[in-house]
């Protein structure tokens, strides 16, 4: 093998790199673009068809989200104490 | 004692060579790496058993290793050597990658382009010392930090370099803690990498499953040759994000990717034959694999400095090494040194951002280099 820059000029290793970089860069800026408009776009589709809740869990359950749980566990407790009370 | 002297020269113990020998000292270094330190341990211990296993030599004619066209290991290798395995690991990346932050702040995937510039000067150094344009962009690849990536490339363009690049990919991926802070440290003040951002806005679900689907279009649209790669990444995370496929991620992020790695990694091991491995070839693509590594995490920071001149809300440049992929760890080695200044500093979730976008950036420089030098 021979150390020469010779080489990089035959195998137009500057064009190369530099066209290689410039698709690659082009690439992830258009899909920046694309992506910072989206919520713009989304928007205006959700005045249309808004978006239904479709969280998810792991195994197919549903998440709840904390102020969920808290709310739930509240009303449990002031259900509870009201029962307590009539009983009282 | 004739019949005992002939079942000796049949061990492995006779015929040994010093290659041999050391391939499997290597092999062993591999798997205290992982066991002792947890560098990239499901990645290094199977491919170090498995140059054990390609290193205790057999006599010939009895096709057992990578390299015989009837071996079992042969068979199996056929899904490195044939470009199957890489998509297949991608699916399963693309369905346990969340892309929330770097949805959230999009421009932070230009960190994930800039670094690639590893890639293609590494490209020049590997044709300066006379490599060949196909195993030049192959050696390049590396710098890519993309195992399954480097490999693809390197089963289109030079198989014969197959063993030494994908063991340089993944030694220098495993090796990223100890590579890229020195760079980190190197290319910023401490009044940088004390810079906190912004928390990431709450991502829509629809923004979710809008992304890979048009990321996809884009990508493969301009690079076509990017298409098993990025195509199956982004495929794997419209199975997450859709939540009507949630069966299919589960075995694509889990088992699947798991038996493919077990694979992957076991023959790409057994694949570094002492004959075949141990060449002056080798020990130059471990060179330029680490530069080209040095290279990438420098053009992630730096880029990210220049970023800083012209944005109000200023970027933590050490997120910028995350852009060489090696999701998680680069992401995660931004996180260590940024609380190393601050502890209260959190940058994973910004660092996750060019980490993944870095993934998609190698996918399409692979697809380029393939599509430009393809015969």
């Amino acid at each position: 093998m021979l150390h020469s820059w010779q080489n990089v000029v035959n195998a137009n290793g500057v064009t190369i790199s530099l066209v290689g970089m410039a698709i690659v860069f082009s690439s992830l800026a258009l899909i920046t673009t694309i992506i910072s408009w989206t919520p713009v776009l989304l928007k205006l589709v959700n005045r249309v068809f808004p978006e239904a809740e479709i969280k998810q869990g792991e195994n197919g359950v549903k998440k709840v989200s904390e102020t969920d749980v808290v709310a739930a566990i509240s009303a449990v407790l002031c259900h509870t104490a009201q029962s307590t009370n009539k009983q009282m | 004692m004739d019949f005992f002297v002939a079942f000796f020269k049949t061990t492995g113990l006779y015929l040994m060579t010093p290659g041999n020998v050391a391939m499997i000292v290597i092999g062993l270094i591999f798997i205290s790496l992982a066991i002792i330190k947890h560098y990239e341990p499901l990645l290094l211990l199977p491919i170090g058993f498995g140059m054990i296993v390609g290193n205790i030599p057999y006599v010939a004619g009895m096709n057992l290793g990578v390299y015989d066209a009837t071996s079992v290991m042969h068979y199996i290798y056929f899904g490195v050597s044939q470009g199957i395995f890489p998509p297949l690991i991608f699916l399963g990346i693309g369905a346990m990658t969340d892309f929330s932050t770097m949805l959230s702040n999009p421009k932070l995937i230009l960190l994930g382009a800039a670094a690639q510039i590893g890639i293609f000067l590494t490209l020049m150094g590997a044709l300066y010392l006379g490599f060949t344009p196909a195993e030049a962009s192959s050696i390049g690849i590396i710098g890519g930090a993309d195992g399954p990536t480097a490999i693809f490339l390197t089963s289109k363009l030079a198989p014969h370099l197959l063993g030494a690049v994908a063991i340089a990919a993944y030694s220098y991926m495993a090796l990223v803690p100890v590579i890229q802070p020195p760079v980190m440290y190197l290319l910023t003040t401490k009044k940088e990498r004390l810079i906190r951002m912004k928390p990431p806005r709450v991502v829509s679900q629809r923004e979710k499953i809008f992304f890979p689907i048009i990321a996809f279009v884009v990508s493969a649209l301009i690079v076509p040759g990017s298409l098993s790669l990025t195509g199956m990444l982004f495929f794997g995370n419209l199975l997450k994000e859709s939540f009507v496929t949630e069966r299919l991620a589960q075995t694509a992020r889990t088992a699947m990717i798991d038996i493919v790695t077990i694979l992957l990694g076991l023959t790409v091991g057994a694949s570094t034959q002492a004959q075949t491995f141990l060449t002056k070839q080798s020990i130059l693509i471990f060179v330029l694999g680490a530069t080209s590594f040095a290279v990438a995490t420098a053009g992630g920071i730096l880029f990210a400095k220049f970023m800083n001149l012209f944005l109000k809300d200023k970027i933590n440049p050490l997120i910028g090494a995350a852009g060489v992929s090696a999701v998680p760890d680069s992401a995660r080695v931004a996180q260590l040194i940024g609380q190393k200044e601050d502890p209260h500093n959190h940058l994973l979730m910004h660092a996750m951002a060019p980490n993944v976008a870095g993934v998609v950036g190698s996918a399409i420089a692979a697809g380029f280099l393939w599509s430009f030098l393809v015969k």
